[in-house]
């Protein structure tokens, strides 16, 4: 009872105050938890070493999908720090999240990022609002990428990232199924016809010929196109103002895909929770798929015994189309530099690294992505060790249109709301494609007007 | 002129006074402990006040003039002043139409399973049996942990091809095959409510259980000599004087199901196609998807008044019908 006397609560409150003060004075004499190496070193460092590194002692900010972590953060980033002199901050996060985080950005007009992973939608999203204009972009250097990817990175006439690569769809298969399956194992199908023969065959042991991604609108409506590109048929006006869903190709792609689900079961429909390529590819390294669309680097994966049950088993070859022999869907990815960043000298220098020839061959021997780069693609070295970019130069010859745009959600929506209908058996493919047409046009109209407006 | 010579020897009178006044002034502390109870009260819930007015009061206020603007961060940062257009907006927006019923069919389920199940576990709960303190404790983890893991957790229980579900029900004979539970929008708001109401079930159960002890043993022994059986028991003498308490548990979870995102973010991310997208999901993707700053506050603005209202109303029935003398 004495006790709680002489504790009164002016003496509690007192002593918390004490504590608390004790705590942030010792907090503040801590001495700096690090100092980063590289800022340490230009002091001893030569006349012609600080000249080679002309931007010792400066900070750079990336920020990047979480796919890009073992590549960008383990390799790019180290070399860079080395030649530069820069230290350079990484920080990822799930590429599915980074529409949340970019908008954050915008929406505060926050800089503490210098560089920014995009792809197509992101600089059609967030180009005019976020990213800076590399129109003026060292013309010499982009006249030796790959100009489809630049293109895509395109929106409205301004440039508004720098690819690092040539990524797209390509077709493989597990050479041991086709042979299970009494397929030739080096003779994949050349069209959506035999596609489909083949995928019936491998569908057996509660396993399914194959597998397309299906789980969100961005997958949706990519799965789509991937299909729909090799009718032959263009999906979005020039001007980006007309969608053609509810059109004969439309169609055609449609009951193609409603045929493999509903009718004759061939696509495994539980395509219909999947989100990611990278997921998908998972299942194909499980041994559980015979063949699917997948990324160039899903190849590298396949071959790595630590993440992969059928290393050697996987082939890679151009994908069969419905009317055209072949047609793909873009995975182009590049840099992009935040137009409130206040370091844009050292983030220029980082769009530059990115498609020099020295990362360029990392992008392809070790990511196993096809390269920006012409040259790099090229490369006598890279394509010995890297054999499914001879897929990869046969496909680019045909349509991998991604149709990136600033309303890709709303139309990728639109084609996940539909699908998903008719693939549980509702509806015909005819009534997907009207349905899938008049909400993805309303979307876009709504887009243009509010533009305008 | 005589007041104001007064004055002056006022003044004159206090300056020799504060010349001559040897006693030591009042420090610090002493006149902290000499505070008077009224300002010691502010003093003590000033943090707590200041926090309040940076992290909800100033961003609930922003949020109310973001609604009025037009804000699409696709096409610029700029903002242009619309007035109420945004609110209007709402009514005529097909998603929004399409998520209410979304929702309010979300929000029945978890109602129904965390009062239901609250309800019985609290009885259990009341009965005496060897170990009842220790299974008190543990119904309580579901609570500690965080809806993003819950979210995860739910996701691979459900998942298609190695998930605990489909391998429990395939071992016990009930499925030949593995069921894809996500891919239908009423099953995969149905696994989202059962989440849900899997966490919230502790707090509902402990809320009721406190209720339950409060019911005077002499009720019940007077029901038994009158005859009446368990469920007779339950009806007539538990029931009654829970009904306050089971009116909160359904305002707080009715509140809870409106609010919900990080559940339905981690579980279905609002799929397959948008069946899962209830109107806090939309808001999300409103402002993170769409960009449409304005819009998306003003949905946010209307969702918490649906809230108070709702609340309001709830509230209202537990006052009106709390027996006398516990409300």
């Amino acid at each position: 009872m004495k006790v709680q006397k002489n504790l009164s609560r002016r003496k509690f409150l007192r002593l918390a105050g004490s504590g608390a003060t004790l705590a942030a004075v010792s907090a503040a004499c801590t001495p700096a938890a690090t100092v980063a190496p590289t800022a340490a070193k230009p002091a001893a460092t030569s006349a012609p070493a600080v000249i080679a590194k002309p931007f010792a002692g400066k900070e750079l900010t990336v920020f990047a999908g979480n796919h890009h972590d073992t590549n960008v953060r383990d390799l790019w980033i180290p070399l860079f720090q080395e030649k530069t002199g820069a230290k350079v901050t990484y920080t990822s996060i799930g590429g599915g999240d980074a529409d949340a985080k970019y908008a954050v950005f915008l929406a505060s007009q926050d800089g503490s990022q210098d560089v920014m992973y995009s792809w197509e939608t992101f600089t059609a999203k967030f180009g005019r609002g976020l990213f800076e204009d590399l129109s003026a972009f060292k013309p010499a250097l982009l006249s030796q990428l790959n100009p489809t990817p630049v293109k895509a990175l395109t929106f409205l006439g301004k440039l508004y990232g720098i690819p690092f690569d040539s990524n797209m769809a390509i077709f493989m298969w597990n050479s041991e199924l086709y042979e299970k399956a009494g397929l030739d194992p080096n003779k994949p199908p050349e069209n959506w016809t035999q596609f489909a023969d083949y995928s019936k065959k491998l569908t057996k042991d509660g396993n399914f010929g194959t597998l397309f991604t299906l789980g969100d609108p961005n997958s949706s409506f990519f799965t789509f196109i991937s299909i729909y590109n090799s009718t032959g048929g263009s999906l979005l006006s020039d001007d980006q103002k007309k969608i053609f869903v509810d059109t004969p190709e439309g169609l055609q792609a449609m009951e193609a895909f409603y045929n493999g689900v509903v009718k004759d079961k061939w696509i495994d429909p539980a395509g219909l929770t999947i989100n990611s390529s990278i997921e998908q590819g998972k299942v194909f390294r499980g041994g559980k798929i015979g063949h699917y669309f997948a990324f160039p680097n899903h190849y590298t994966l396949a071959q790595d015994a630590t993440q992969s049950q059928i290393v050697g088993k996987g082939r890679t070859g151009i994908i069969p189309g419905l009317k055209l022999r072949s047609a793909s869907s873009n995975g182009f990815e590049g840099y992009s530099m935040n137009r409130f960043s206040k370091n844009k000298e050292l983030a220029m220098a980082w769009l530059e690294f990115t498609v020099s020839p020295e990362v360029q061959k990392l992008v392809a021997m070790k990511w196993g992505r096809p390269p920006a780069l012409a040259a790099t693609f090229n490369d006598a070295e890279v394509k010995s060790s890297s054999p499914q970019f001879a897929a990869v130069s046969e496909q680019v010859k045909y349509p991998a249109a991604r149709y990136g745009s600033p309303f890709y959600f709303d139309v990728g929506t639109a084609f996940n709301d539909h699908m998903n209908t008719l693939l549980k058996g509702n509806g015909t493919p005819k009534q997907a494609c009207e349905k899938i047409q008049a909400d993805a046009q309303k979307a876009i109209d709504a887009y243009w007007a509010k533009v305008g407006g | 002129m005589a007041g104001l010579l007064d004055d002056r020897q006022a003044g004159h009178r206090r300056s020799v006074i504060a010349m001559t006044d040897t006693r030591p002034r009042a420090s610090f502390w002493q006149r902290f402990n000499r505070m008077d109870e009224g300002r010691f009260g502010y003093l003590l819930i000033a943090p707590t006040a200041l926090l309040m007015l940076v992290f909800l009061a100033l961003p609930i206020g922003y949020s109310i003039l973001m609604s009025l603007n037009r804000i699409e961060l696709t096409i610029s940062p700029d903002w242009k002043f619309i007035g109420l257009n945004n609110f209007g907006g709402l009514l005529s927006d097909n998603q929004v139409n399409a998520a209410i019923p979304r929702t309010l069919f979300f929000a029945a389920l978890n109602v129904v399973f965390t009062t239901v199940l609250a309800l019985v576990l609290s009885i259990v709960l009341n009965e005496p049996f060897k170990g009842r303190r220790w299974v008190r404790v543990f119904i309580l983890l579901p609570w500690a942990v965080a809806p993003v893991v819950s979210g995860v957790m739910w996701r691979y229980m459900f998942h298609q091809s190695y998930g605990l579900i489909n391998a429990v029900l395939r071992a016990l004979g009930l499925i030949d095959k593995y069921v894809v539970w996500f891919d239908d929008p009423s099953v995969a708001l149905s696994v989202a409510a059962i989440a849900s109401a899997w966490k919230a079930l502790p707090f509902a159960s402990l809320i009721l259980l406190a209720a339950m002890q409060g019911i005077p043993e002499s009720l019940y022994r007077a029901a038994k000599m009158d005859g009446a059986s368990i469920l007779h028991r339950f009806w007539y003498v538990t029931f009654p004087h829970l009904r306050p308490t089971v009116i909160f548990v359904v305002v707080l979870q009715i509140i809870a199901s409106l609010q919900a995102f990080d559940l339905i973010f981690t579980l279905t991310r609002g799929g397959p196609g948008q069946g899962t997208v209830v109107l806090n999901y939309l808001t999300f993707i409103n402002a993170f998807e769409r960009l449409s700053l304005g819009s998306a506050s003003a949905l946010a603005l209307a969702l918490a008044g649906l809230i108070m209202v709702l609340s309001g109303i709830s509230l209202s029935l537990t006052v009106r019908r709390t027996p006398k003398g516990q409300a």
